[in-house]
């Protein structure tokens, strides 16, 4: 294929070129249109006091970094910003040990287990809501089976989602049956392509099973752990159904993660302004990490 | 073939069947078996939670706070959808869905085959923006279009919503089309264009034919995640295009602690998503870590 | 029909120069084959031709239309791939038909059409089938076809024989020329086989490194080639070279650092102690009584049945390829005596390769 380094306006490849354009030109203003310009919206709005109350007194830049300042003294932000590194980081650790397990576990090519691990599919892909409901109903000791099972073997145990110790473990616990479907598939995937000839020669070497992962397995999907770790750290900013439906962000503000907290400054309290800026905040932390993800995770396209 | 092609064949005494199994091969055997029995073992303990709801929305309403697995099926639950909004909303969420997946394939499809074709500089930087898209939190978005949408008019409305989601979809398609159009040799567009096509024509009856498996799957993934979302539904619907994930909530807060209802109402919600995932489960990876991981 | 002419053709990809201004006339009806080693060129200016890639510099005509800037559609060419380019979702008879088509032809004639080539390349009971179904030399015929269908002014073939087994090879090959003594259709024929070269063109281009080396008909490039590469490169198997110096005291001849001497008919351009190459095909060797010519010790003999190829060690240590067409009956190890025939020896400059008789 010809690069662009031909001359002329007129002719095929000039033709061909303003094709292309035409064939782009309409997502890069769709793109534009509903994501640059929300975003530089929000980054104007959060140097404002802009609040339901009185829109158009609020809407000015008398002093864009108050915002800004009162994020670093409200305490309940900083709350929010440890919270959801706990359960972040809990819950991808949780998912990504799951997830390797169970890949290591169904890798194989019987046609058994290869519904199995369709059927292992099913948490990720239900509806975020669909789940939160599945878990709030295992966690109301009322209707819950483990709940009821656990009071027949005589040990009765409370709600997890009303103790405020047990809570945010139970919210990490949710999120990593609904996520370790990721690293599972992720890791099966990369499983498949590990050569047989380094396995095979070290079997013969003598390692057992254990050596043979650690030394020739494991390095092959170190790679694809760090990855499926990354992306899932991402998307964990993003977790609202669960707790939306199981704690509300209790109880008190024990669960009360960075998303959330900025969702009821924003359509609770309707102060836009405040919430624009703790979203500034969360873009910013996305950017970098996705920026990290990019780096490490590249997808050839522009080398071919 | 000759003969000397031919597999040895023992003969019948000697044969596996005529032997008794030595020690070492039974034990290999419930081995090779003990990983089938512990991986559906697993899928049992797994699965329960969510094969409880599922078997919760065929329960009587009565016999919900009762253990017992044994229960006449009834569709009461399902039936009490009827009235009410819920209905309306499931129309609503197909409806978002489909305008959704319709629009990013529109817009995105053509996009997507551009990219492929054609180098320039800064597509890295059109990767990084398109990946970023994808993995915003919903909060930074839903702000400035909730504000807009007040404006505009276009609150509470399928076809705000159906805009909104373009956000992530968009992307989706742009990411996941450029592997499948890639897959398409270059010289066959070539040939067509000494045939007498013009470039768009020869992606309209040469490329896109080819690669319209993947483009189905790329369909599919876009109508499961629109279907999903609960976020942006959420804040910018009220009674007009209310989603179903969402009206699914109102059973919670303002009709009561129905369970059989959630229950029901839950089976349905997830039921085509699921079955469109058994489908395209081979395409799944590819569409969640768009943008973030090697191919 | 048309007379083709490239003129002047520069070509760079970013900063490096590929091609290097290139001149190639092709008249109304010749078969000119393009030939040349990997990264020569000759696909890329096969594919300017075509208009599928653009030139830096310099012009295409056809039929005397400047056709630089012309989409490929509008140039009235039609090209045969490498590997077919049949479209796998269209059956042989949509994909034949497919120019017509998009013309706008009615389909009553693009089936008159259809049938009309089909019959030529013995392709009526394939129609139905799609390219998957087809073997690899049914799927070469009808790329061939697909071409045919649009009557145009110029065929070009890219390679379209290397992805064959040998046997089919030959009989494609046979194929190719009698359609062209049929159609008498321009036709340009990219190879890096010089014996399809050989066997197929009015005149063969020898390109090297984006430059022509020369152009001219197969048995003028074999006899008289104009300089060392061209020489190495028509041929199979390839001609001999053995480096010495000229010696024009006494009867012009080539001496090699070892002594040997190897005669020339004619005295050649050059001055006397010039470092010389002195090239001989492995056909134009004569076998001598004991004693005479060159002392040679035999390493293999391969016989292919029309001739026998002897490799040898001639004194000195240069390795020689003598092919007799008479059946000799000698061993690894034996002793010959050979004596290149002066009358069809070729000389050409150590250092530039250009030739010097």
């Amino acid at each position: 294929m010809s690069t662009l380094t031909a001359q002329s306006g007129l002719g095929w490849e000039a033709a061909r070129r303003r094709a292309f354009l035409w064939g782009l030109l309409p997502s890069l203003a769709v793109l534009l249109v509903i994501t640059l310009v929300p975003a530089l919206a929000l980054l104007v709005a959060s140097f404002t006091p802009l609040s339901l109350t009185d829109a158009a007194a609020t809407f000015h830049f008398n002093d864009p970094l108050v915002n800004y300042r009162h994020l670093l003294e409200d305490e309940r932000f900083l709350r929010s910003i440890a919270t959801q590194l706990k359960l972040s980081i809990s819950s991808v650790a949780l998912q990504l040990a799951v997830g390797l397990g169970l890949a290591l576990l169904l890798n194989g090519r019987s046609k058994l287990l290869g519904a199995t691990r369709t059927v292992f599919l099913i948490p990720m892909v239900l509806p975020p809501i669909v789940v939160a409901l599945i878990w709030k109903i295992m966690y109301t000791p009322d209707v819950s089976p483990l709940h009821r099972a656990l009071e027949a073997v005589g040990l009765p145990v409370r709600s997890l989602i009303a103790n405020p110790d047990t809570a945010l473990w139970a919210i990490s616990i949710a999120d990593t049956w609904q996520w370790f479907p990721f690293t599972m598939l992720m890791v099966l995937a990369t499983l498949q392509m590990v050569p047989d000839d380094p396995l095979e020669a070290a079997s013969l070497d003598g390692a057992n099973r254990w050596q043979l992962f650690r030394y020739i397995v494991f390095p092959y999907i170190r790679p694809v752990l760090v990855v499926c770790g990354l992306f899932r750290l991402i998307d964990s900013f993003k977790a609202f159904p669960l707790i939306y439906v199981l704690t509300d962000g209790g109880p008190g503000t024990v669960t009360e993660v960075t998303n959330y907290y900025g969702f009821i400054q924003a359509f609770n309290f309707s102060y836009w302004g405040y919430a624009s800026a703790i979203a500034m905040v969360m873009l910013a932390g996305v950017f970098m990490l996705s920026w990290l993800v990019g780096r490490l995770g590249w997808n050839d396209h522009d080398k071919r | 073939m000759t003969s000397a092609d031919a597999t040895l064949t023992l003969p019948a005494s000697l044969t596996a069947a005529a032997l008794p199994l030595p020690a070492t091969r039974r034990a290999g055997w419930l081995r090779r078996q003990a990983r089938g029995l512990v991986a559906i073992a697993l899928l049992l303990v797994v699965m329960f939670p969510f094969l409880w709801l599922v078997q919760l929305a065929f329960k009587p309403g009565a016999e919900i706070f009762e253990d017992s697995l044994l229960f006449v099926p009834t569709l009461e639950g399902f039936r009490s959808l009827l009235q009410g909004n819920f209905l309306k909303s499931f129309w609503n969420s197909l409806a978002v869905s489909t305008l959704s997946t319709g629009l990013s394939l529109l817009i995105g499809v053509p996009a997507a085959y551009a990219l492929t074709r054609w180098q320039f500089r800064g597509r890295r930087h059109v990767a990084l923006w398109i990946l970023v898209t994808r993995m915003a939190p919903p909060i930074a978005f839903t702000i400035p279009f909730f504000l807009a949408y007040r404006w505009l008019g276009l609150q509470d409305t399928i076809a705000g919503l159906a805009i909104v989601y373009l956000t992530f979809n968009l992307a989706i398609v742009i990411w996941l089309m450029q592997t499948f159009f890639e897959a398409v040799p270059t010289a066959l567009e070539e040939a067509a264009y000494i045939d007498g096509c013009v470039v768009w024509q020869a992606f309209w009856r040469i490329t896109l034919p080819l690669a319209s498996p993947g483009l189905a799957a790329t369909a599919v993934l876009c109508f499961i995640f629109s279907w999903n979302d609960f976020f942006y539904a959420l804040i910018l619907t009220r009674t007009n295009a209310i989603t179903a994930p969402v009206a699914i909530v109102n059973f919670l807060q303002y009709e009561g602690w129905e369970w059989t209802k959630i229950a029901a109402s839950g089976t349905l919600v997830m039921f085509p998503v699921v079955i469109f995932t058994v489908l395209v489960r081979t395409y799944l990876v590819r569409g969640l870590t768009a943008g973030g991981v090697k191919d | 029909m048309a007379a083709l002419s490239l003129h002047q053709i520069v070509k760079h990809y970013g900063s490096t120069p590929v091609i290097h201004g290139v001149d190639i006339a092709i008249q109304d009806g010749e078969f000119v084959a393009l030939v040349g080693p990997s990264g020569c060129g000759k696909s890329t200016l096969l594919r300017a031709i075509a208009g599928l890639e653009a030139i830096s510099s310099g012009e295409i005509r056809l039929g005397g239309r400047l056709i630089n800037d012309v989409a490929p559609k509008d140039r009235n060419i039609a090209m045969v791939f490498q590997n077919y380019a049949l479209y796998p979702h269209m059956t042989v008879a949509q994909n034949l038909g497919f120019s017509l088509k998009l013309q706008g032809e009615d389909k009553a004639s693009i089936q008159r059409r259809v049938d009309e080539v089909a019959a030529i390349l013995g392709l009526e009971k394939l129609l139905d089938r799609t390219p998957r179904q087809l073997s690899g030399g049914q799927r070469q015929r009808v790329a061939m076809g697909r071409a045919i269908v649009r009557q145009p002014d110029a065929f070009l073939f890219d390679e379209p024989l290397s992805n064959l087994d040998a046997k089919l090879r030959v009989q494609v090959r046979t194929e190719i020329k009698a359609l062209h003594q049929r159609l008498g259709t321009t036709t340009v024929y990219v190879t890096h086989d010089q014996v399809e070269a050989m066997t197929l063109a009015d005149r063969i281009v020898v390109l090297k490194d984006g430059v022509v080396e020369q152009v001219g008909a197969p048995l003028e490039l074999y006899d008289r080639p104009a300089n060392a590469f061209v020489a190495g490169f028509i041929g199979s198997p390839a001609m001999n070279f053995i480096p010495g110096r000229l010696h024009l005291d006494g009867a012009a001849r080539v001496v090699t650092d070892d002594g040997l001497h190897l005669p020339l008919a004619q005295a050649p351009q050059g001055r006397h102690g010039d470092s010389v190459l002195y090239g001989a095909r492995p056909e134009h060797f004569a076998l001598e009584a004991s004693g005479d010519g060159l002392a040679a010790q035999v390493r293999a003999v391969e016989p292919t049945g029309s001739e026998t190829q002897v490799a040898v060690r001639l004194e000195g240590g240069h390795d020689i390829l003598a092919a007799f067409r008479d059946r000799i009956d000698v061993r690894p190890g034996d002793a010959l005596w050979l004596r290149p025939v002066a009358a069809q020896a070729h000389l050409f400059d150590a250092t530039s390769g250009a030739r010097l008789n």
